[in-house]
């Protein structure tokens, strides 16, 4: 993913710290000075500054010998207090680890912000595959199954908004007509499930089920990915029908703790 | 009161101009002043604890020493990056998911803590108290993954959490690996003062760091708090660098001076086993 340069939108020193800070995923957990500057676009003088400080507060750690850095193991003490304080990790915990339990396939359950779908919650399945998902990966809404069981409840026009925006593919069998991605959505609708079949990674499936909160307003979904060899269509069918019974699950749980309880 | 805090953080700063620190030298006074906004934003994340997971503008401003519209200024800048967000209900700020993604980088990129979690798991069924694995950061431990005991009553730690390197077996066991001017310069600014059994001087903090590289094992007694027993052993990776340590804690009243002995050898085969799995060849 590329970040909008720094520089060009003029953005604070703190800012462009936290942009600094995002360039790390799990496909490159390291950087060295001179590509931090180049993927922020600033001087190669102030992305050491901005290392330097954020090394000193106990962001980043760098490794001596090869002057790479990386992420202190320190941050994950932080996403463990949004994790435990999240209504939604907390409520779901339960329903998720049964499908995972159930199903054998890795779990999710994911919301979607700024049109990216990001995993509140990830927990592996009896025969764990690299998927390369993590609590608080970000990927792309229109080609995960996840993010489409969440869209396809949006009203028409933020649906639109979506679209305009582009289907960029990441596959082959990415839908990036709009007509066949509207198409798509109504098909959710009527079955209560998303599928995916290799739309993201190739030789991986997910399907996706809606959480409706107290209101009947769709907030979240749950999710199982796995290899497409095992979520083939013989299984389908089974698996979908675990999905949903845990979505619902998850909803049912969400209505009686908002009980007078307000939060995320 | 804020006024005279960012006149002494002045002073400091022009001191260590004229100290002559290189990046001081290079960096000019209006950087300096960004960098401090830097460093006052990253100090604002760090306020949040499990037991305060909301925090408001006026809160927030009192703890860091900031003024209000200061504050709110970096409140901004964090929400606008995803790092905070605002409860719509409370008004208040809590932990935003640009962080969650942050956490969920390094854990998964952690071989280590991947490696070792069953290993982690028979050894707090063995002796019936939670096991950790830690790194050290700086003078700080973190656990990177813990097993819990199924004893009701439970000492209070959990992933991530950051304790002080000095009073813990897990952070001696590490600090131990350290050149001693490197473990002097690391508390240059003295020791952290924790539990009652805590070490005070930096010279008997070496003596014992020496008897750890000796024994090949840390005992902490009532050091991090009172009544806490923790027994570490270190980790290497495959060149034979300690780049973690195993750790076993529990109340005075089952692990009893006694017991240590056997704590000690099964917390030490566990981290030689772990290590092993890492490619160390003994």
């Amino acid at each position: 993913m590329r970040y909008p340069s720094a520089r060009r939108e003029n953005l604070s020193s703190l800012r462009t710290a936290l942009r600094l800070l995002g360039l790390f995923t799990i496909d490159r957990p390291e950087l060295n000075i001179s590509k931090m500057a180049e993927l922020l676009e600033v001087g190669v003088s102030t992305a050491y500054r901005l290392a330097g400080t954020l090394v000193e507060e106990g962001y980043m750690v760098k490794d001596p010998q090869s002057k790479m850095y990386r992420l202190a193991a320190s941050l994950m003490g932080m996403g463990h207090i949004i994790v435990s304080r999240t209504e939604l990790c907390a409520v779901s915990a339960g329903a998720l680890t049964r499908l995972v339990e159930r199903s054998g396939e890795t779990g999710h359950i994911a919301v979607v912000q700024d049109f990216q779908v990001i995993y509140l919650n990830k927990i592996d399945g009896a025969h764990p595959v690299y998927l390369m998902s993590h609590a608080g990966r970000k990927l792309p809404v229109h080609c995960t199954s996840s993010g489409q069981a969440i869209v396809a409840f949006w009203p028409e026009e933020e649906i639109e908004r979506l679209i305009a925006r582009g289907l960029t593919p990441s596959t082959r069998n990415t839908i990036t007509d709009s007509a066949r991605f509207r198409e798509k959505l109504r098909h959710i609708r009527r079955e209560g499930y998303a599928l995916s079949v290799e739309e993201l990674h190739e030789g991986v499936s997910s399907i996706a089920a809606p959480v409706r909160d107290a209101n009947g307003e769709v907030v979240a979904s749950v999710s199982i990915a796995g290899p497409s060899r095992r979520i083939n269509r013989m299984a389908i069918p089974r698996l979908a029908r675990l999905v949903m019974e845990a979505a619902a699950e998850v909803s049912a749980r969400l209505a009686e703790a908002r009980g007078g309880r307000r939060g995320r | 009161m804020f006024r005279i805090k960012e006149f002494v953080s002045y002073i400091r700063n022009k001191l260590r101009f004229f100290s002559g620190g290189e990046t001081e030298l290079t960096a000019s006074k209006g950087t300096q002043t960004q960098l401090q906004s830097v460093k006052n934003g990253l100090r604002i994340l760090r306020l949040y604890t499990l037991e305060r997971p909301e925090w408001g503008v006026t809160e927030i401003a009192a703890s860091l020493g900031l003024n209000k519209s200061t504050a709110s200024r970096l409140i901004g800048d964090l929400c606008r990056e995803g790092y905070l967000e605002k409860n719509a209900f409370t008004g208040k700020y809590k932990l935003g998911l640009a962080l969650l993604g942050l956490s969920g980088v390094v854990q998964s990129t952690l071989e280590i803590a991947r490696e070792s979690m069953d290993i982690l798991e028979r050894l707090a069924v063995t002796l019936q108290e939670a096991a950790h694995i830690s790194i050290v950061e700086k003078a700080n431990v973190t656990y990177l993954c813990k097993v819990d005991c199924k004893h009701p009553v439970r000492l209070m730690s959990h992933v991530g959490r950051l304790n002080p390197a000095c009073c813990t077996s897990s952070g001696k066991v590490l600090l131990a690996e350290l050149e001693e001017a490197e473990v002097r310069e690391l508390y240059a600014d003295g020791l952290p003062v924790m539990g009652p059994n805590c070490v005070k001087t930096i010279g008997e903090l070496l003596e014992q760091l020496r008897i750890v590289r000796e024994q090949g094992h840390a005992v902490c007694i009532d050091e991090m708090h009172e009544d806490s027993v923790s027994v570490g052993a270190p980790i290497r990776d495959f060149t034979g660098r300690v780049i973690a340590s195993v750790s076993v804690v529990g109340p005075r009243s089952r692990v009893t001076p006694e017991r240590i002995p056997e704590f000690a050898r099964a917390v030490m085969d566990a981290g030689k086993e772990i290590s092993r799995r890492l490619g160390m060849r003994w």
